[in-house]
Order: structure tokens, then sequence, then C-alpha cells
């Protein structure tokens, strides 16, 4: 069995994920926490629904195909970047304040990683390549931003409870494959354009069905938080950090002595 | 080649990254209850007056003239081992008043950057001080007086906080644990 006879059926399972897990959110309806994130996977139906058509009538080897795939792929970067914004004020938005600090440290990660892609990509010529290229680069962006967001959860103790785990995780398994993938594509390896495309279609596969475990139960209702006064976090965390600074300066000293 | 094996390397550690900041033990999941404020309040600093008796010079100079080295030897060790044990514990305190500051963080309306950031600087020196304490601990230095102090100042914040947290309403279930 080689990789061409191995896509086929890894993209069907893809095609039946998708509708699947679209289906399930709507049921769900993850739309009325997550709007983007929703709209993101009706569009992936959406665009993988042409490419199908478009293969179908001209083939997979035609320029037609080769140009609508190309031309699609940036649009569910887009999307995919709106998807994560979405999780991320899902996950902290209960939390004003932490959120607003949260949301310009996410954003400024993630403008600094884009404007780094930037400067990377400058010099790729060839719509394909450079593509790959860029799609690579926004995924280290959307990895990166993911993790921020995570580590910040985890910070503050803000669980990322069902099912924003699940969506999170598929979309860091989805990038990460598409970094390693797009790396050994980009690089001096030359990878069979069968292999690339069956790992990438399997990658995207096991994202589906973390997708599809995590909208397997209704969702919770959500819960607000009773926030306390912006005059209490003030008097308490004044309290602590005076605290922690002479416990350090006190520390300090013994190490001197 | 570099730049390649960088980038596959970068994508695999940030995705294992991802994947452990998202696991959650067994036992967390399902079972989030809102942290009661007494979880937050020191224990181990309070201890201190039996600590410090068991590393007194005293009982040092007495068992030296009536003990044989052996004994000694192994005194000085067990005195030791309670030093670490105690600081172990002080640091325990320290990052339960930590957790409790974060705490009131998420809670608040509004944060200030300045204060997190500086919350979160001074921790991360905490820890690298209190390391170092640890080892001069370990080298044999004298440590009950040291420790009485980082005693009383954990104690000390610790009890602004408890009457902080007890007049703060710690909502149920704004925080899963």
């Amino acid at each position: 069995m080689t990789f061409s006879d191995l896509s086929q059926p890894l993209s069907f399972l893809g095609a039946a994920g998708e509708i699947g897990v679209c289906l399930l959110a709507l049921v769900r309806g993850l739309w009325r926490r997550l709007p983007w994130f929703t709209a993101y996977l009706l569009l992936v139906n959406v665009v993988d629904t042409s490419r199908w058509a478009v293969m179908y009538y001209h083939g997979s080897g035609s320029p037609a195909y080769s140009w609508t795939y190309w031309m699609t792929q940036p649009l569910l970067i887009l999307a995919r970047g709106a998807a994560l914004a979405d999780v991320c004020r899902e996950a902290l938005g209960r939390y004003t304040g932490v959120w607003q600090l949260a949301r310009y440290l996410l954003a400024g990660t993630a403008a600094a990683i884009l404007l780094l892609a930037a400067v990377h990509t400058s010099g790729s010529r060839g719509v394909a390549s450079y593509v790959i290229f860029v799609e690579r680069e926004l995924e280290f962006a959307v990895l990166i931003t993911l993790l921020l967001l995570l580590v910040l959860s985890r910070y503050y103790e803000v669980a990322l409870d069902a099912p924003l785990g699940g969506l999170a995780l598929g979309l860091a398994f989805y990038s990460s494959i598409v970094i390693v993938t797009g790396s050994i594509l980009i690089g001096r390896f030359t990878l069979p354009w069968a292999v690339f495309s069956s790992v990438r279609i399997a990658g995207w596969d096991v994202t589906l069905g973390c997708w599809f475990y995590a909208l397997r139960a209704p969702l919770a209702a959500l819960v607000r938080p009773q926030l306390s006064t912006v005059e209490s976090y003030e008097e308490n965390t004044r309290v602590v950090s005076g605290r922690m600074r002479e416990l350090n300066a006190r520390l300090l000293a013994l190490t001197r002595r | 080649m570099t730049h390649l094996i960088l980038n596959i390397v970068a994508g695999v550690l940030l995705f294992g990254a991802a994947a452990l900041l998202l696991w959650r033990p067994r036992a967390a999941r399902g079972h989030s209850r809102p942290p009661a404020p007494a979880e937050f309040f020191p224990v181990h600093c309070r201890y201190f007056p039996q600590v410090r008796q068991a590393l007194s010079s005293d009982d040092a100079i007495y068992l030296s003239g009536r003990a044989s080295a052996a004994v000694c030897r192994r005194w000085n060790k067990g005195r030791r081992r309670a030093g670490r044990l105690y600081l172990a514990g002080l640091r325990q305190d320290f990052a339960r008043l930590n957790r409790l500051a974060r705490l009131l963080a998420v809670l608040s309306p509004k944060v200030r950057a300045r204060q997190e950031g500086e919350l979160l600087l001074l921790n991360l020196r905490f820890q690298i001080l209190y390391e170092t304490v640890v080892f001069r601990i370990a080298l044999g230095q004298p440590a009950a007086e040291d420790l009485g102090r980082l005693a009383s100042l954990i104690g000390g914040l610790g009890s602004r906080l408890e009457q902080a947290a007890l007049t703060t309403d710690l909502p149920a279930g704004a925080i899963t644990l």
C-alpha cells in the first residue's frame, strides 16, 4: 500500500468527520459560546466541498484544483486565527480584570510572531511555497498564542472546561502537524507530495477526533463568577507584594552573610 | 538543515508543552469546588517555637560534652534534615499565600499589569533565594535564627491575608481547582 492509496480513505474519513463535528457543534449550540469557532467549522465544510467539486470536474492534478486549493488556504488560516481568539475569549473572558491584561499579552505575542513571520516570508517565491511558508509561520503564531493562554490559565488557576480543553488540544495538534510537515517540505528534504498530503490529512483526522470527543457531551451551563471589588484587590495585592519584597530582602541577606 | 531541525523540534516541543498544560489529573476533573479561605492560610510557620528548640545551639553544646562523636554526627544530620523540612513547609506556606494573591486578581474586575508583573517577579525571586538558603543549610550553616525570621515574616503576611480573605467573598464555582 502506497501513501497515495492511503490518502483517499483518510480524506473520506476527514470529510465525514468535518460534517459530523460541524453538525455536533450546531446540535450542541456551540455558536452561543464560540461563534467564530463554529463559523470556522462551517467554513471548513464549505471550502472542502468546493475543493471536492473542483477536483471531481477537473481532476486533482489540474491547475484549477491547485489554484482553488492555494487560494482558499489563506482563508482557512485566517479563520483559524479567529477561532483561536474565540477560544481565548471564552477561556478567560469571564474574569474581566485578568482578561483585560491577558488580551493585550495574547494579541501582542501574536502580533510579534506575525511580524517575524512577515520578515521571514518576504523572500520566498511561488504561490505554493509562499503559502506553505506563511502557513507554517502562522501556525507557529497559533501554537505560541495558545501556549501563552494555557500558561495564563494555569497561573490564575482557571480550568479550561469541556469543550474548550479538547478544542484547544485539537488546534495545537494540527498546528504542530502543519509546522513539522511544512518545515520538511520547505527544507532540503525532498518529501513526496503523497507523503506530505497523507500526514496532513491524518493529522486533520486526529484533530477532528479531538473536537468530536470534546463535543460529545452537552455543553455545561456557563457560570459567571461573582467578582470582588477593585479596592479589595488593590489593598490585598499591595499587602502581598510588600511582604514578598520584604521576604526576598531577608532571603537575600541570608545568602550574603 | 539546522533551521529545519529547529523548526521541527520547536513544533513538537510546543505541542508537548500545550498537551502537558491541558492535562489535568483525573481527581481534579469534574470535582471542581471553590477553595475555602482556610486553604490559603500559613500552617507551618506557626510551629516555629518547637522547631527552634530542635535547632538551638544550646542542645549542641549540651550534647558535645556528653555524647560520642558518632551520636553528635547523627544528631547534626537529623537537625539539618529537620531544618530542610521546615524550610520546605515555609515554602508551602508562601505558595498558599501567593495562590491567594492570584485568586484575588482573578476575582477582581480590574487588575494592574504592573502589580501582577511584580508579584510574578517576586515569586520567581523567592524561589531562587529559597534554593540558595536550602543549599546553605545543607552545607551546615546555622539556621535557627534565619528560619525564625522567615517564619515570622510569612506568619505576618498570613494573618493580614486571613483577615482580608475572610472579609472577601470567594464566590462558589468561580474557580476550579
